[in-house]
């Protein structure tokens, strides 16, 4: 299941919605991704907010095809994605990816393999917000080539 | 979008529109994040441009008459063009009702 939403999420919730919805599993993965204070380490500016914009229609199209995709290539019970859009504070929860397996190896793989599709394919930008200025988040060379490992790693 | 008129005969005084049969060439064109923000605009519609077959025509066709275009989508080979929400290479053949989006590389996660 996927949701794009401005809401916070919980992750109590979120972990007995997927044991509940895979039945007999052996494994439950489930990533955050939080707002962090400083965007690099050693920054000068400390980041005050994020504002997440997203092309709505495609963005759900995305995490759909990404869901598939994971499902194809990992025996998965279940799997969600949650991303929030909007204006977010630092220390906030930002983005969930939850797997459920009989085998960790599954879980823990397709849960990379989502956040890693995620971060270079989803159509969302992040703004961030200093005391000083507010600029566009550069995409990273790092996430392209995290992409990179999962087109030549076919297993 | 552009409808059909016709008079139906039992009523002739009134025009009734047939929803159904859509004769609309009009392009739909998004720009988000950074683009949005030079361009001034999260949305534009235009009628299909005579000439214009694919996404580097419609480039073309905008970047002539609007510098910011130019300088923002035309000469920055980083932006990313999706046609009906799916990402495309830039000689991606376009057709009328057709869904255009300019935008950065995603930061999302």
């Amino acid at each position: 299941m996927i949701s794009v939403q401005t809401e916070d999420f919980d992750i109590g919730t979120e972990y007995a919605a997927l044991r509940n919805a895979a039945g007999d599993a052996g494994a439950i993965v489930l990533f955050t991704g939080l707002v962090r204070e400083l965007y690099e380490s050693g920054a000068s500016e400390k980041i005050q907010s994020l504002t997440l914009e997203h092309y709505p229609g495609m963005t759900e199209k995305n995490l759909a095809e990404i869901l598939a995709q994971a499902n194809a290539r990992w025996s998965l019970l279940a799997a969600r994605i949650i991303h929030r859009v909007g204006e977010l504070q630092s220390g906030e929860q930002i983005v969930l990816v939850g797997t459920a397996s009989s085998h960790r190896h599954h879980a823990f793989e397709a849960a990379q393999f989502m956040m890693d599709y995620l971060k270079s394919n989803a159509p969302f930008w992040k703004k961030q917000q200093t005391s000083a200025a507010s600029h566009w988040v550069e995409s990273r060379d790092t996430d392209a080539a995290a992409l990179e490992r999962w087109q030549t790693n076919e297993n | 979008m552009a409808r059909a008129a016709i008079i139906n005969a039992s009523k002739p005084d009134r025009f009734e529109f047939i929803a159904s049969r859509d004769f609309s060439t009009m392009l739909t064109i998004h720009y988000f994040a950074s683009i949005r923000e030079s361009l001034k605009k999260a949305q534009e519609q235009l009628e299909l441009p005579v000439g214009v077959q694919s996404v580097s025509d419609l480039i073309r066709h905008l970047g002539a008459s609007d510098a910011q275009f130019q300088a923002t989508i035309a000469n920055d080979k980083q932006v990313l063009v999706a046609v009906n929400q799916t990402v495309v290479s830039r000689d991606c053949t376009l057709s009328a009702n057709d869904e255009v989006a300019f935008f950065p590389p995603m930061t999302g996660g």
